[in-house]
């Protein structure tokens, strides 16, 4: 091999995309000609299908087919207003009759159409050569990859509903916007406004206005709070901001350790400094009762998490966080988070008898997440919007 | 005698002239083919052509383009085409001949015929003298272009001749164009101007009328139609009627008008009018001269006037079409291309809020009293006094503003840019060169390519393109790799040596040849988002 080490040292090696779509092993010959014959005769239904997804994800080749059977299937709905009294529809025969007829006009142009398309693919499949198994895969794909992402525009950043109290609180949610909307809409109108969502919701333009609307404040808000009638929100509680005195009251968490013999003589720092080595920080305490009692030291650990947000443009992380989300610093207790000052406040406003057992805060790695707080490394990346510190420091009591 | 003696000689040299055309035309064609060949085996050429071959081509080129140029200087003595409809349409145009002067047009006519009859061979001469440049840079052009231009679309069918004059591009029909439109251009700028006039409230009488029109038009847009049959009825035909038929209503000269109109002087703002210190010189495209003595050498120099301004104001508008497509530009690639992200979402939002609010009061707001009151109210703000007055009030507002207003910086929160970024993996592979034993491999190189027997860099006997260490591979443009993922070895061999259709010995992590052995390692990469697009002259660049 001849060496172009002088060409390699100036050399930019791009590392390469992997793609799904590389060149697969055929399946003819690997796959069970029952399962082939099936595939083929299911091909057809498949085409069918797969024309009825593009339509509703607004994918077709020619986008103005899907706009013109909306048309149709709004002059199919626009019968309904026929059903209404007259007073309140305010049309004259004329319209009526017009209204009538477009409609049927519309309804029998959709059937027709749809009737014509089924025919011609069978036609078609008949004049051109059959499809290969690894077609029909692909299809088959398309079909499943256009159905994951109707999925999941179905459910990302939907009320989920799991229980039948979800169930309850959604009616009773619902209730009264529905008697709002069937006061001021017509049947007609009321139809017409779902069905056009509908249709549209998957096309791209919805999409791309809807994660529009998702950088603005104002609708995280709303979605919150609408959310938070049906999810247990109170994992974190804002407001007051505990203090530590409260954390000590409230805290399960406290552990009694024995007051030994040897401890009695000493008060302060040497009561601190050999605590500290009996217990150091990282290891795990073993307590002798549950409840205060005479002769026991009572410690109780404060775990404060900082909270911050990194900001575009300038990708700054700051302290400053959304209305929605967990405040600037929070503390655990008793499995919640709760609102705090920071952890400098607090080594103001320790309670009484209560002592430091370590010297400082200890702090952890920042542990970098997404929007979402969903822990993703210990790196910042283009993934990372949140991170969170977490702050850790022992307090004493002896029961004497 | 002398008339005939001077029709032969050119008749002569005519028809030697077709014969060498028409003989030369097909040598023309095989020429025109082996340049093509030429070009085409210089892009296909080794490497020790390269440098050659183009200054030949070049040379060549221009050559051929010269001798091109003479042969259709040739061609032009040829009797016309009945194709060349452009120059039939202008030499046998009837159109200007005045049916009630039919004495007048028929002197003109025997005018013409004598002085060509006089110089014919001259004016020939003189004609493909001048063009010889042209038809030269036409030709040099047709060199350097391609043969198959993208085609526009057309109304109709074109038939072949109009197909073939819209493929090519001549320097001198384009030319001959621009000189035709620059003239007839003037009117249009005189249009231009008058609407300035009336925005500016220069012409304040035609202003206000201006203003009652389109109020009118808003209350009844039927009348979009029928002012322009008012227009072409009264403004067009009337006047061109009486034009040809005066009324002889003769018009006193006064030495002094006295009064003022009321409405003119308040437009004006008093007797103060503004407008006079903006000393426009203004040129009068419809001054009449009939009465003059010298009508001819008048019109002459009125036309080159003309002419000039025309073609002043022709460079003017292209410079305003450049700045106002550079500003669409800027908005198409700029703020609806999400350059700047907070910004261009802010506009999305107020442009959804206004398509909500005017869809959902659109029916309750009388659009045509709207419609002709914010007209109303936009001449008055923009009647030079009124915008004086109000630029001032804003100046003072803006100066008290400006050192209260911090909560831009706090309205800037409200638009969170934080989406999940695009994610793919990369893979790049591990390359081993067996040792002295077959069971002692030493590390190759870290390439993008799989490097296995029928690897091109293999054939040719050279190192595959790559580094030694893992922290020199770049993710691809426009990625980062994600700082929380690793390289990781892909374990799954047969899947991907199978999808590059590779049938080679698989052992652990490694796919096995007879010289060398690699692993596929993958990491993720991330992306925020997209380059901006960007038109695509600027892309070449």
């Amino acid at each position: 091999m001849s060496n172009t080490g002088g060409v390699s040292a100036e050399y930019r090696c791009y590392s390469k995309f992997i793609y799904n779509h590389g060149q697969k092993p055929s399946l003819t010959r690997a796959t069970d000609s029952k399962i082939s014959s099936v595939l083929h005769r299911f091909y057809p239904m498949l085409i069918i299908f797969d024309g009825a997804l593009n339509n509703i994800m607004w994918m077709c080749e020619d986008i103005c087919l899907p706009f013109i059977y909306m048309v149709m299937i709004t002059l199919v709905i626009d019968m309904l207003s026929l059903c209404e009294t007259s007073a309140s529809s305010g049309k004259s025969v004329f319209g009526k009759i017009s209204t009538l007829w477009l409609g049927m006009i519309g309804f029998v142009v959709l059937l027709y159409s749809f009737l014509y398309y089924v025919v011609t693919v069978y036609q078609d499949l008949d004049q051109y050569e059959p499809p290969t198994l690894d077609d029909i895969v692909i299809l088959l794909e398309s079909v499943i990859d256009k159905l994951e992402t109707i999925r999941k525009e179905t459910v990302s950043r939907t009320l989920r509903i799991r229980t039948w109290l979800d169930v309850l609180k959604f009616a009773i949610f619902l209730t009264p916007i529905q008697y709002v909307l069937m006061r001021y809409l017509s049947v007609r109108d009321y139809a017409l406004g779902v069905v056009v969502c509908c249709l549209l919701v998957h096309s791209i333009w919805f999409q791309s206005t809807f994660r529009l609307f998702w950088r603005v404040l104002a609708t995280r808000i709303a979605y919150f709070s609408v959310l938070s009638i049906f999810h247990d929100r109170k994992q974190i509680i804002y407001s007051p901001l505990i203090d530590p005195s409260t954390v000590n009251e409230k805290t399960s968490a406290t552990i009694f350790v024995p007051y030994a013999q040897p401890m009695h003589k000493m008060s302060g720092n040497k009561l601190q400094l050999e605590l500290l080595k009996l217990y150091p920080l990282n290891n795990v305490i073993n307590g002798i009762s549950k409840m205060p009692c005479p002769g026991v030291i009572a410690i109780n650990i404060y775990i404060v998490h900082e909270n911050q947000r990194k900001w575009k443009p300038n990708n700054v992380w700051e302290p400053k966080l959304l209305p929605y989300e967990k405040p600037k610093y929070c503390i655990e207790l008793n499995g919640h988070l709760n609102a705090c000052k920071s952890p400098w406040e607090y080594q103001e406003s320790l309670a009484e008898d209560w002592e430091w057992l370590d010297d400082c805060w200890k702090p952890s790695e920042w542990a970098y997440s997404d929007s979402d707080w969903n822990v993703i490394g210990h790196n910042d990346s283009l993934e990372a919007y949140t991170r969170t510190k977490i702050w850790r420091r022992r307090v004493f009591k002896v029961f004497k | 005698m002398s008339i005939k003696y001077k029709w032969d000689q050119p008749r002569k040299r005519e028809i030697v002239k077709s014969y060498f055309a028409d003989k030369y035309e097909k040598a023309l064609d095989s020429l025109l083919a082996a340049d093509t060949a030429a070009a085409v085996a210089a892009a296909v050429g080794g490497d020790h052509q390269r440098s050659s071959v183009p200054k030949r081509g070049v040379v060549k080129g221009i050559a051929g383009s010269l001798f091109d140029a003479s042969v259709e200087r040739l061609k032009n003595d040829k009797p016309m085409l009945p194709g060349d409809f452009d120059t039939v349409t202008e030499s046998s145009d009837d159109f200007w001949k005045d049916e009630n002067f039919k004495q007048e047009t028929d002197s003109e006519v025997k005018v013409s015929s004598t002085t060509t009859l006089e110089t014919p061979e001259d004016g020939l001469e003189k004609r493909t003298k001048e063009h010889f440049l042209d038809i030269f840079v036409d030709k040099l052009i047709t060199r350097i272009i391609p043969t198959r231009l993208p085609e526009r679309e057309h109304f109709g069918e074109l038939s072949e001749d109009e197909k073939r004059r819209s493929k090519t591009v001549s320097a001198t029909k384009l030319t001959s164009n621009l000189k035709a439109l620059t003239p007839k251009l003037a009117g249009l700028f005189e249009l231009q101007d008058s609407i300035v006039r009336l925005l500016t409230w220069r012409n304040p009488s035609g202003t206000l009328t201006m203003l009652i029109i389109l109020t009118m038009i808003c209350y009844n847009p039927m009348n979009i139609i029928i002012m322009p049959l008012i227009y072409i009825m009264f403004g067009l035909m009337v006047p061109g009627y009486t034009r040809r038929h005066p009324f002889r209503r003769t018009l006193y000269p006064y030495r002094r008008m006295y009064g003022k109109s009321l409405i003119k002087d308040v437009t004006n703002g008093g007797p103060t009018a503004w407008h006079p210190g903006y000393g426009i010189q203004e040129f009068d495209y419809n001054v009449q001269v009939f009465d003059s003595d010298d009508v001819s050498r008048r019109n002459e120099i009125d036309n080159r006037i003309e002419f000039v301004v025309s073609l002043r104001d022709l460079q003017n508008a292209t410079t305003a079409t450049l700045s106002l497509s550079k500003s669409v530009e800027r908005f198409i690639y700029g703020t609806a291309g999400f350059v700047d992200e907070r910004h261009s979402t802010v506009v999305f939002f107020k442009y959804i809020a206004s398509f909500c609010t005017l869809s959902l009061l659109s029916k309750y707001i009388n659009w045509s009293f709207f419609i002709s009151l914010i007209l109303w109210l936009s001449m008055i703000f923009a009647h030079p006094k009124v915008k004086q007055r109000i630029s001032a009030h804003k100046q003072k507002k803006r100066s008290v503003s400006s050192t209260t207003d911090r909560s831009e910086t706090h309205k800037e929160f409200n638009i969170i840019l934080d989406e999940s970024p695009e994610v793919k993996y990369v893979e790049i592979f591990e390359i081993y060169k067996q040792g002295i034993t077959p069971r002692h491999w030493d590390f190759y190189k870290i390439s993008n390519q799989v490097f296995d027997p029928l690897d091109k860099f293999r054939k040719l006997q050279q190192e595959p393109p790559g580094v030694s260490k893992l922290d020199d591979i770049l993710p691809p443009r426009t990625w980062v790799f994600d700082e929380n993922s690793e390289w990781e070895v892909d374990y799954n061999v047969k899947k991907w040596s199978s999808e590059r259709g590779l049938s080679l010995k698989i052992q652990d992590e490694y796919l096995i040849d007879d010289s060398f052995k690699r692993r596929r390692l993958t990491r993720k990469v991330l992306r925020y988002a997209n380059p901006a697009s960007k038109p695509s002259y600027k892309l070449k660049k």
